[in-house]
This record gives C-alpha cells, structure tokens and sequence, in this order.
C-alpha cells in the first residue's frame, strides 16, 4: 500500500548523516508496523516524510501504485493520516476540534461524538477545552482528530511516550482495536522495545538510513 | 493667521535640546552622545539637502520627474526593509516593492487625483510629500508584520504541521499566524485612530497650523491623510503577509522551515 522506493532524506539543512538512504521499504495494507529506533535517529521525519510534510531528496512513495509527490496535497493528507507526539490542538473545545479536522478534510456533516466512541471517550468531553484534559486523554482526543479524515493509513510519532504504563496500554489496545476494525495500514514510532512487541505485527530497525525487519 | 518663519539662528537654537539629550546620557552612562551627535549631524545635513533638492524640483515639475523620485524612493524602501529583517528570505525584496506599490498607486489615485486634485495631477508639491508618508509607513507595518509572522511560525509550528498535516490549505494552516502578526504591526496605526486630537496633534496638522492654516482647515487635511495612513498601512501588511505565505509554503504544501533559520550576516 506504502512503499518507499530509493528514498534519500537529509535531515534539516542537509547537516548530518541521511535519515532515510538510498531505502525501499514496502508497507503492506491492514497490517499494524513498529518502527524502533534511537532517539534521534530520523523517526519522526520517517513519518513526515510518508505524510508528505517533508519533502524526499531523493526516490519516490507510492500509495498504491501513485507517487504521493504527484497527488493532490490533500488527498494525501487525507488518506495518510499522522499523530504527533506532543498534541496540539487548533480550537479551545474538544468539538471545536473534531470539526476544525473535518472542515480541513473536506467534510462539513460529521458527528463528533462518534469519533470520541472509537477512542473510548464518551460524549461529555465534547465541550471540555482540549488543553486541559490528562495527557492520556489529549494523546486519544488527537487519535479521534486524525480518524475523521477516514484514512487508509494512520501514522502515529511516540503515541505511548508521555504516559504512564496503564494509560499506554489502554492507548495500545485502543489503536490496536481502530486498526483492526477499519483494516488500516498503521505504522507508529517508538522508543519502548516493549510496546513495539506488544502492538507490532511487524516491529522494523531504522538504522543507518534503512528500514529492516526484526523478529518480532 | 500669523505664520511662524525660522531662520537658521532659530534652528541651530535647537540643538539646545540636543545638549540636554547627550548630557542626560553621559550623566546616566548609557553611551550614546556619540551615536546622538553623528545622528544630530545626519539629520541637519539630510534635512538641508532634501529642502534644496525639493526647492528644485519644486520648481521643474514633470510627470517623469515624478516617475523617477517615485521608483527610487520605491526601491530604497523596498532595500531598507530587506535590510531590517533578522531572517532575509529569498524574493522578499519583491514583495515588499509589490506591496508598497499597490499601496502608493490607491492613494495616489484616490487622496492626490480624486481629493486634493491638484494640478497637474502629480504637483510634487502634493504627491511627494503624500508618497513619503504612505511608503514610510507601510514599510513599518511591512517590516513588523513579517518580523511577527516567522515568529509566530516558530511559535506554532506544532499547529501549522498538524493542520497540513489533516489537509488544512496553506492559507488556513497559517491563518491564526496572520492573523496575530497583522494585529500587532497595525497596533501603532489603530492607537493613533483613537487617541488623535486627543492626545496627540499629528505632524501634518501641527505643520500646517504653524504655517499660519486655519485649524479646522488643517484638520480636514489631517482627516483624510489619517484614512489614507491607515488605509495603506492594512494593505501593505496584507498583501505583505499573502504573498509571504506562497514563499513559506511550497506548492506541496509544505513549510519551507529552512527559510526560517536566522542568516549568518544577520
């Protein structure tokens, strides 16, 4: 569904080593994929890069069989969805937020608290300002943001890293649970060999600039 | 009215105030009576030479006259503002000499052509004068908008990557960035909107009064020059900031970061 061909990207400014060099990777639709990695290493610009954030120095992405560098912007954005790290919100209150993602995406008529459901939060949040909820709770308010645009594939940046062991494994069984159901190609970055094993159906090495397969 | 003329006698007596300046300075050890006097030197020397070059070109009007004062001071605003920028983007220069010019070209058209009328249409008497004003403000608001704006990209560049990154166009990922950047360069202009005549007797009207103009005559001049001021000041800072915005994010929609990192020579 993913697949890196030759892909070459610098880290900012073209200063230290490529994150990704001369690396073909293919990642295949419905499956859940554990990116593991140093810190530093080049993770997070892995998924920008698959979000078409950042732009390749070198190679191509397919989704399917379309170079994402000749698609719309949006419709990759809309297909390839991506959760960062550290939430950040666009509106004051859970729906506001919910709704900013929707109109973004292209879709007016969205019921939001369907979307707070498959993230296990119940309707109440919907007025809450996004800012002050728990972290747990910011961390799976942005999961249900980036699920609105309905994607194909969901790209998740340390989605555990913040919080405390129950709260990540309610977060695991949470994506876990989204992934399985709506078939996604979901890929996230981590830092916990742990969390990887437990998620992963693939758990992946980035090193050297290359993605490779470890026995999970 | 009694009109006030100065002789350079009276100038040179202003240099009285000066004193206390760099006095005050040296009692206060703040270092600067060298950067006041050259400054004091400057001004005087400028000042001088811009009245004899006024006088002469006061005195051979002709619209390409005007055409060539209008371009150079259009070029050297556009230079100075490249100039004040900590960050210096590439193309910027454009932008501004676009800006300005759309601002100069409104107000020479509404306040010198349709208003004043004066005749010929560009007397430099009125459109030079007119032109320094709108080109010396817009190139504030220009130079404070855009200082604003990579600021508040560094800011909120969380906000700016999760909205492109939920398919969010340049324009409403940057919105919030616009908006905050624009408010605060056109503060000075808003503030000066609500307190005129209030607290503050602006500069035309000042002058025309002095030169022995009936004050409700002067302050219809300094009625329209105030809309005109402002007027152009809001559309510098947008156009500005519109055009900044193809500049910062690629056809791709992506943020060019890199353009945001502080030059070296800067």
């Amino acid at each position: 569904m993913l697949k890196l061909e030759s892909v070459w990207k610098y880290a900012r400014n073209h200063t230290g080593p490529a994150v990704l060099r001369d690396c073909s990777y293919h990642f295949v639709a419905g499956r859940i994929y554990a990116v593991l990695g140093p810190s530093g290493v080049g993770k997070t610009t892995l998924l920008k890069t698959l979000n078409h954030l950042l732009p390749l120095d070198r190679g191509r992405i397919l989704f399917g069989d379309e170079d994402i560098a000749l698609m719309p912007p949006q419709q990759v954005r809309r297909q390839v969805s991506m959760q960062f790290q550290t939430p950040a919100f666009l509106a004051d209150t859970v729906e506001e937020e919910l709704r900013s993602a929707a109109r973004f995406c292209g879709r007016d008529h969205i019921n939001p608290s369907e979307f707070l459901e498959l993230v296990r939060l119940n309707s109440d949040f919907l007025p809450l300002m996004a800012k002050t909820l728990s972290i747990g709770e910011q961390q799976r308010v942005c999961l249900a943001r980036t699920l609105v645009t309905l994607p194909r594939v969901l790209l998740l940046d340390e989605p555990t890293a913040a919080l405390d062991d129950s709260t990540a494994e309610f977060v695991i069984e949470t994506i876990r649970s989204i992934s399985r159901a709506a078939g996604l190609l979901t890929i996230l970055v981590t830092h916990r060999k742990d969390h990887a094993a437990e998620l992963g159906d693939v758990v992946v090495q980035l090193d050297g600039g290359q993605l490779m397969d470890q026995d999970s | 009215m009694k009109s006030y003329i100065l002789g350079y006698d009276d100038v040179a007596l202003s240099l009285l105030l000066m004193a206390i300046a760099i006095l005050l300075s040296r009692l206060r050890s703040l270092k600067l009576e060298r950067n006041l006097a050259i400054g004091t030197v400057r001004s005087f020397a400028q000042l001088t030479l811009i009245g004899f070059a006024l006088k002469f070109l006061f005195a051979h009007q002709s619209l390409l006259t005007f055409g060539a004062i209008a371009t150079i001071m259009l070029l050297v605003a556009s230079y100075e503002g490249v100039r004040r920028q900590t960050v210096r983007l590439p193309g910027f220069f454009f932008i501004i000499l676009i800006s300005l010019s759309a601002a100069l070209i409104l107000s020479l058209a509404v306040v010198v052509a349709l208003i004043i009328s004066p005749d010929p249409w560009y007397n430099l008497v009125v459109s030079i004068p007119l032109s320094g004003m709108v080109l010396g403000n817009g190139l504030n608001v220009i130079s404070l908008a855009a200082n604003r704006l990579m600021g508040e990209m560094k800011l909120r560049s969380a906000e700016i990557e999760v909205a492109l990154s939920l398919g969010a166009p340049p324009a409403a990922a940057l919105q919030p960035a616009i908006k905050e950047s624009l408010t605060a360069a056109l503060i000075p202009a808003i503030n000066a909107l609500m307190t005129v005549g209030l607290v503050q007797l602006p500069g035309v009207m000042t002058g025309q009064i002095l030169a022995g103009q009936p004050p409700v005559e002067a302050v219809k001049f300094q009625i329209v020059i105030m809309m005109m001021w402002v007027t152009t000041g809001v559309i510098c800072g947008v156009a500005a900031t519109a055009m900044m915005r193809y500049l910062l994010i690629n056809k791709r929609w992506q943020v060019r970061w890199e353009l945001l990192e502080p030059t070296s020579s800067a």
